[in-house]
């Protein structure tokens, strides 16, 4: 068994990983809120706290932080200790800056839903969170990079090079946009400009090269694959410098040379995530599933993939202006998000939870229920974006869109799904809790310590 | 960290060779297309370029290019809507209630413009003498809520509006004649009177 | 990689920021130099932190100051500028915001109304066309003249405007014309003597609709919202979805009363009950209501319209006032001119 947690003493990453489960019932209880509350604008009107728009940003804040970046810290723990054979250093950092984490995403999202919201689009939550977040996260970081650091190969696996660009570009971004948008106090449209980097950055380069990552990881564990050093070298560069610049939409008060700048960055990195996926998809024509591993599993990490690519295609159709016009403003663009967060990075913690969770059914602790956990969460993500997209486009700006009736159904199949996976976790805990007296998840069959 | 460029890594694929050149040259094509696409587009990183303009000469030839005549008429007119309320808006006043008219008024029509600036700053009280009748009424101060460009836009209005028989050749008042009034006039404490009037800028 | 390679490498990079993106020499010359030494020298691994932490924070560094130093440089010394209202009154804009209003946007961000509205108003495209009029002494240099603007736009010159065109009458001559074919045509004609007027529209769903020109329109302002507009607002909350409509300019379209009972009818928690007489200040609601009694002697059901009055709240009032004071979309700015119809004037000297 590869993944063993208690000779890489990760359970600082389960810590992480299940304060991130936690935040995602959280998230998928307002946002099936939400769906209810913007069809029918009366059902709980009288409660001021549960606005749409406050319930919109609480949830796309909650999503974002409290799940997908902390998450993905618990992941990279865990992939860095894997490859680089090394226990994880410092976990006392990792504890400490998970807990400060979880306030942050506390304070925020207790001051979105009361009405302290930034009004930006994209920095939502107050400010009064944003620093905490920070220190948090670079806590966390500390640990990573040194596990990393002190791995046994000199070597480092490609995905490696996509986590530790992610772990040194996040504080920088957060800490970027704090300082223009609280300290500096650039007031006007330089704020909406400084929001608009920081959220372009967020997403194509800091959650994108984690779930790249993630993909990179279990293509190799799964499916055997072993991406060529050199085309990754190429495209991590192109996807860098061409995702770190631009994100501002077509129609937005800015000189015309702002969209224009992102109009040409978003092909750079479309080209960028062609190289990558051609790579991929060379790869593993010629490769078969190595272990025996549960189908859902694959489920998810072909799910990941094909989202993947439909994103990106997506992006860069919708970057031009020609194209970008007719879906400014609808609910295409925050669909395509959701699709992108939920499609791509959900599903990629959704697979190593699904491939960590799945090696217990060797023992005692058996977990079968993965079948309704795929179809709910998949089907739950597909709902809940898509027919709001086709819809959003048809139907143009200024209305409610048709497709919104699915969205609530589909966010009602994620909450679900999200509450049976948090059910799974609370088994799994509880279960290793008895029957080993400690918090490890693994054991060997006669108590001894599986071999990498 | 030896110098691993040639051995074949075991973390990697054995392809040493990096993607197809084709892709380093599609990449040239690609850079020569941004470079054409910014060109385009970008307004020369121009901040007062706006999208679908493309260059700033674009911009600055969009300015409609409107004479100062026209452009202090067309602003006195939309002023002058509230003088209208009295004076009317064909400048004939209304004897009944003593609004005189300034259609063809010699006050209005003096060679010095200072007469009409004056009344409209402090107001009028008394009566006045246009065109053979005598008006009686009081005209309240206006200075306060019009800035020296309007008002110098609204007294060009009434000057020069043909409709009314005026005379349009008559110049243009500018904002520094008003606000030479303006501080002149500004220490008295009540509204003018035609003699106070014809005391301050006598008749030649 | 050797080292020539990568000097040439270092040299387009040095050659590409310097001249192209136009940053302070030194810098271009520090990014040229260390690609060259990077890659040549120091055999550029990506197996190393070291190299990772250097080149993402080069990278971070381009992308901080192109996307946000270099628009700051830019903007953050906008001025309010002289532009017209409705009346033809000068006046400065945009204007600074009292407390009422600044409450009122602290309303409007809490509730969340940005999610659903937005505050940015865009346009399509500007079109132009030109109608011209000639005297007798320059009226076939201009014909002339036209016929060759014509064919440098690529329209058919043996078409009527050209063949037919009057003498001292005004004739419409091109339609449709791009800014640039449009200043083409401006400066032909009017060095062959003709007089000129120009007619600027802007097509765009978002704009003043025109049953000819810009059937689509829907009235929300009649030119694009620009930087300019929002500085003196502290976080343009510019909106992301449009559910309701814009509200960029919903001071100028609508009325203090309309938007309440707008606001009414969509948001009622801006609302409270409260018992007592109607004023100008309430909204009141009319709905017929069953009574469940039955009235024995005559076993009938009554049905009677009741009154339920509801008030604004503070929070309404607030908002309402900072509503109005969201307008500007109807004053032309320098950088955004608004719909100019034919009856503009443009003097005989082109300036270019």
């Amino acid at each position: 068994m590869e993944n063993n947690f208690k000779k890489f003493k990760l359970n600082a990453a389960i810590f992480l990983s299940s304060s991130a489960l936690i935040w995602l019932v959280i998230y998928s209880i307002i946002l099936t809120l939400s769906g209810f509350r913007i069809l029918s604008p009366g059902f709980l009107a009288d409660l001021s706290f549960l606005s749409y728009g406050r319930l919109d940003s609480a949830s796309s804040f909650t999503l974002q932080y409290g799940f997908l970046v902390q998450f993905g810290l618990a992941v990279m723990a865990w992939i860095f200790c894997l490859r680089g054979n090394t226990v994880l250093v410092d976990k006392g950092f990792v504890y400490i800056g998970g807990i400060i984490w979880n306030l942050g995403v506390t304070i925020g999202l207790i001051g979105i839903l009361t009405g302290q919201a930034s009004g930006l689009s994209g920095l939502q939550m107050p400010s009064q969170s944003i620093p905490v977040l920070i220190v948090g996260f670079i806590l966390v970081s500390l640990s990573l990079i040194q596990t990393n650091n002190r791995r046994a190969d000199g070597e480092m696996m490609p995905e490696n090079w996509f986590f530790l660009i992610s772990i040194l570009w996040f504080p920088w971004i957060l800490g970027g946009a704090y300082i223009l948008l609280y300290i500096k106090e650039l007031d006007g449209v330089l704020s909406n400009i400084a929001d608009w980097w920081f959220i372009n950055n967020f997403y194509k380069v800091y959650l994108t090269f984690v779930s790249i990552g993630i993909l990179l990881h279990f293509l190799n564990t799964l499916l055997g694959v072993k991406i060529s050093r050199i085309h990754i070298i190429t495209s991590i560069w192109i996807l860098l410098l061409s995702g770190s610049i631009g994100g501002v939409s077509p129609g937005s008060p800015v000189p015309a040379w702002m969209p224009a700048l992102s109009t040409v960055m978003s092909v750079f990195y479309f080209f960028g995530i062609l190289i990558l996926l051609k790579s991929i998809y060379d790869s593993i024509k010629n490769s078969k599933p190595l272990k025996s591993v549960n189908i859902f599993t694959y489920a998810f990490l072909y799910f990941s993939i094909g989202i993947f690519a439909l994103v990106s295609i997506l992006n860069f159709i919708f970057s031009f202006p020609f194209f970008g016009r007719i879906a400014e403003f609808t609910f295409f663009v925050p669909s395509v998000e959701k699709l992108f967060l939920l499609g791509f990075c959900g599903t990629s913690m959704f697979l190593t939870y699904t491939y960590i969770t799945q090696n217990f059914t060797k023992l005692d602790i058996k977990i079968n229920n993965f079948k309704y956990l795929t179809i709910l969460l998949i089907l739950g993500v597909l709902l809940s974006t898509i027919p709001s997209a086709l819809t959003g486009l048809l139907s143009g700006d200024g209305t409610l869109t048709s497709g919104l009736f699915f969205v609530s159904i589909g966010n009602s199949i994620l909450m679900f799904g999200s509450i049976l996976v948090f059910f799974n976790l609370l088994k799994l805990l509880y279960l290793s809790f008895i029957e080993c007296d400690c918090i490890y998840l693994l054991k060997g069959k006669k108590g001894g310590i599986d071999k990498a | 960290m030896g110098n691993s460029s040639k051995k074949i890594s075991k973390n990697g694929s054995s392809s040493l060779n990096g993607p197809n050149h084709f892709v380093y040259v599609f990449l040239l094509f690609l850079l020569y297309w941004a470079f054409n696409y910014l060109d385009n587009n970008s307004g020369a990183f121009n901040a007062s370029v706006y999208s679908p303009h493309r260059n700033i000469s674009e911009v600055n030839n969009l300015k409609v290019v409107k004479s100062p005549d026209e452009l202090a008429y067309e602003r006195g007119e939309g002023i002058y809507a509230r003088c209208a309320a009295c004076h009317q808006a064909n400048g004939l006043g209304n004897a009944n209630v003593g609004f005189p008219p300034l259609a063809g008024s010699e006050w209005v029509l003096n060679e010095s413009p200072n007469w009409v600036i004056a009344i409209v700053l402090k107001g009028l009280m008394g009566p006045i003498e246009v065109k053979g009748e005598t008006y009686n009424n009081v005209m309240a101060a206006q200075g306060a809520g019009l800035s020296d460009e309007d008002l110098a836009n609204v007294i060009t209005y009434i000057r020069r509006n043909a409709d009314w028989g005026n005379d349009p050749n008559l110049p243009l008042v500018t904002p520094d004649q008003v606000k030479a009034v303006r501080e002149e006039i500004d220490p008295r404490p009540s509204m003018f009177t035609v003699e106070d009037l014809l005391k301050l800028y006598p008749r030649n | 990689m050797n080292i020539g390679l990568s000097f040439i490498l270092g040299l387009i990079a040095t050659l590409v920021s310097l001249y192209y993106i136009e940053i302070w020499w030194p810098l271009s010359l520090i990014i040229g130099v260390s690609i060259w030494l990077l890659f040549g020298l120091f055999q550029f691994k990506m197996d190393s932190f070291f190299t990772i932490l250097y080149c993402s924070s080069l990278v971070f560094c381009i992308s901080f100051f192109g996307m946000v130093k270099y628009p700051y440089d830019q903007l953050s010394s906008l001025q309010f500028s002289e532009t017209v209202d409705e009346t033809g009154l000068s006046f400065r804009y945009p204007l600074q915001m009292n407390s009422q209003v600044e409450r009122g946007q602290n309303v409007y961000r809490s509730v969340g109304c940005y999610a659903c509205h937005t505050q940015q108003i865009t346009h399509d495209d500007v079109k132009f066309d030109i109608k011209a009029k000639t005297s007798s002494e320059s009226y076939d240099a201009v014909k002339d003249s036209l016929k060759r603007f014509y064919d440098v736009i690529g329209r058919k010159s043996s078409s009527g405007s050209v063949l037919g065109f009057p003498n001292g009458e005004w004739e419409l001559v091109a339609q449709d014309l791009t800014t640039s074919q449009a200043i083409k045509g401006r400066s032909f004609l009017s060095k062959a003597g003709a007089s000129l007027d120009i007619q600027v529209r802007f097509t765009g769903e978002d704009l003043m609709p025109d049953d000819y020109f810009n059937p689509e329109g829907r009235g929300w302002g009649k030119r694009r919202s620009v930087a300019r507009d929002y500085i003196f607002t502290e976080r343009p909350m510019l909106g992301k979805t449009r559910v309701g409509p814009d509200l960029a300019n919903i001071g100028s379209r609508q009325s203090e009363d309309i938007m309440i009972r707008r606001l009414f009818k969509r948001h009622r928690f801006l609302f409270e009950e409260f018992e007592g007489p109607e004023s100008e200040n309430t909204v009141t609601l009319n709905f017929q209501e069953e009574l469940n009694a039955i009235d024995l002697t005559n076993d009938k059901k009554e049905k009677t319209t009741s009154k339920i009055y509801y008030k604004p709240t503070q929070d309404a009032l607030d908002l309402v006032a900072y509503l109005s004071s969201l307008k500007g979309a109807n004053y032309p700015l320098d950088e955004a001119p608004i719909y100019q119809p034919f009856s503009s004037s443009i003097t005989e000297n082109a300036n270019d």
